[in-house]
């Protein structure tokens, strides 16, 4: 982005004042030179603007404990968070490896919007259940997605004994059923009862007239009702 | 009339891009600036898109150049392995450059690049377990083990085993 060409620049214009007529690697001394810090830049951009200007206007290796603790100190929190979970004493080589390996920049992952918006091809295709247990922000986008449409389908007898096979898919859906209707019948319902718009009970032939007046008065927001054969 | 016109681009580095006005269009922003601002030789600053980025949005906005405009807010059920092999191959990129092209066509308002792109890392989360999910993204868990269980409690019946 701009603003870490901007730092950049900045960078090489200050290495060039502290030492100006001579290379890099003899850095006159009594010029104090400040660490850089990552700032809103880019983790590669802050590794290689340690590397590549500050471990030598120093005159330092890598490996030198300086180098490493003035990155550190100049780690944006997330990233200082990584590192203390990958291993503070690891050598700066493999910490910037790491760091860039895993650092996801510009981390959409982290946006509401885009992050739902992925999310929400998941829900098509039901594979949404694993991203609810990622982290809260996750959960907060991928539930709505999760409660909208619900499909619940119940053995329909009208065709099942041509496909024996069907059997397994059947039970399972009874197992989900049978949670469902658990925890729709919880004194304090889940606030996501307000994300159904679409309810699909389908064959279960044997829901009271009472159950479906009560499963109707649970979703305020429903829009689409099929109860075929249940 | 204007259906030949060139357009300049500069990404945030300042490097400039001239394509078709065609070409152009495809992005919903670029679209509705280019009507306002009307006939200008003057190229259009694109602040948050590096050279690399812009570049691959260009491709991709070539290559569909002639696909038909489809609705902005389609509600209709997408999936996410109907891409096709020039899209397939344009999105075999590093994590960040995806990252960095859903950004752009997010900013930019080019939709078909953004479900592109979006079902592209839909499809790298498909089949993964949360502690799979979070190391892919490097993602930590806040979650306390009390939350996880109520999220658990209240979702399990919509669990697809």
């Amino acid at each position: 982005g701009s603003f870490s060409d901007m730092f950049i620049r900045d960078t090489i214009n200050w290495v060039d004042w502290s030492s100006p007529s001579s290379p890099f690697l003899e850095p006159k001394k009594g010029i104090q030179i400040l660490a850089p810090t990552q700032g809103d830049s880019f983790v590669s951009e802050y590794i290689k603007i340690i590397k590549l200007l500050y471990a030598i206007a120093i005159g330092k290796d890598l490996d030198d404990i300086d180098v490493k603790v003035k990155f550190l100190c100049g780690l944006s929190p997330d990233n200082e968070k990584r590192v203390n979970e990958f291993g503070v004493k690891k050598p700066l080589t493999e910490i910037f490896e790491y760091l860039v390996k895993s650092s996801t920049d510009p981390n959409i992952i982290n946006l509401p919007e885009l992050l739902e918006r992925i999310l929400y091809f998941l829900a098509v295709d039901k594979s949404l259940y694993p991203a609810l247990f990622v982290c809260r922000l996750w959960y907060k986008c991928a539930v709505p997605s999760l409660w909208k449409y619900i499909e619940l389908k119940g053995n329909n007898l009208k065709y099942s004994h041509y496909f024996p096979d069907d059997y397994t898919y059947h039970e399972r859906n009874r197992t989900r059923w049978k949670r469902f209707i658990k925890i729709m019948n919880e004194k304090r319902k889940p606030a996501c009862v307000l994300n159904v718009t679409y309810l699909e009970i389908t064959y279960y032939h044997s829901l009271s007239d009472n159950k479906i007046k009560g499963i109707v008065d649970t979703f305020p927001n429903i829009i689409h009702l099929d109860f075929k054969d249940s | 009339m204007a259906e030949l016109k060139k357009v300049k681009l500069t990404s945030s580095e300042g490097t400039e891009f001239i394509v078709d006005r065609k070409v152009a269009e495809k992005s919903v922003l670029l679209k509705n600036m280019l009507e306002d601002v009307g006939e200008s030789d003057m190229a259009i600053p694109l602040p948050n898109v590096t050279g690399p980025i812009l570049n691959k949005v260009i491709d991709y906005c070539t290559h569909h150049r002639d696909d038909p405009f489809v609705n902005q807010e389609d509600d209709s059920k997408k999936v996410s392995d109907d891409i096709d092999d020039w899209d397939a191959e344009f999105c075999k990129v590093d994590q960040g450059t995806l990252f960095e092209l859903i950004l752009s066509a997010n900013y930019l308002d080019i939709k078909p690049l953004l479900d592109l792109t979006c079902k592209t890392v839909a499809n790298m989360i498909k089949g993964k377990t949360p502690d799979e999910i979070r190391k892919t993204f490097n993602i930590i868990n806040d979650f306390t083990p009390e939350e996880e269980e109520h999220v658990r409690k209240e979702n399990e019946w919509c669990e697809e085993r």
